[in-house]
């Protein structure tokens, strides 16, 4: 797929725990782990909005088209 | 899930009541088969009536007619292994899609073959041309077929739209 998922990369940017982020976001962490490997077929606007605000980026820097 | 319990139960009890005759039936046939043909004069379980002149037929015709109610029946075992998978609440299964997709082979297939057969008989046998145009058993078998074939498509794509749903984070 031509979207690529930068997930963890910011994640260790930011040093915080994918455990600590889907608690964060109230989100499992088994659906963490599919959005990170880019299984997710799709993303809610409300997920992307808490993760944006959690990690204090923008959508452009988790998701990315190449 | 009450509704699916009362099926269950109806497919349940038709598969054993065609089971029975069926393990009867076969060592019955495979006597019949060995025999003379002259003995189906004797017998009514044929839908028509036996010439003289050709003594072969009525042996291939009994078998292929034979064939298709085994492949009903084994329909009807598929269709009752399919419902278990209802009963456990997998609807999705692959097994329910690939076994729904079989039913409705299997139905129109006997169902063709069937009324193929029935009509050769008469042509054949009685030297009658005879077609039916109203409601068949045969004809409501091939649309049994096709809704189940239909089915197993409509099952196919919800099957991609709840994965699309379980993948949605």
């Amino acid at each position: 797929m031509p979207i690529e998922i930068y997930l963890d990369e910011v994640l260790e940017k930011r040093g915080m725990k994918s455990v600590e982020l889907a608690e964060k976001i109230g989100i499992t962490t088994a659906n963490l782990s599919i959005l990170k490997t880019g299984k997710a077929k799709a993303i809610r606007f409300s997920t992307l909005e808490a993760i944006c605000k959690a990690l204090d980026c923008q959508p452009g820097d988790i998701i990315v088209y190449k | 899930m009450k509704k699916l319990i009362i099926l269950k139960s109806l497919i349940d009890f038709i598969w054993t009541i065609t089971l029975i005759p069926t393990i009867i039936i076969i060592p019955i046939l495979g006597v019949l088969l060995c025999m003379d043909s002259e003995i189906f004069k004797t017998i009514s379980i044929l839908p028509f009536n036996v010439s003289d002149s050709i003594p072969l037929i009525p042996k291939i015709l009994i078998i292929f007619l034979f064939i298709c109610y085994l492949l009903v029946i084994y329909g009807i075992y598929l269709f009752r292994k399919t419902l278990r998978y209802f009963a456990k609440n997998k609807p999705f299964d692959k097994m329910v899609i690939k076994g729904f997709y079989k039913i409705g082979c299997l139905f129109s297939f006997a169902g063709i073959f069937s009324s193929i057969l029935i009509f050769i008989i008469r042509l054949l046998i009685e030297s009658k041309f005879q077609l039916q145009l109203g409601i068949s058993p045969y004809l409501t078998l091939i649309c049994l077929g096709l809704f189940f074939m239909v089915l197993s498509e409509l099952f196919r794509v919800s099957k991609e739209y709840k994965e699309e749903n379980d993948l949605t984070i």
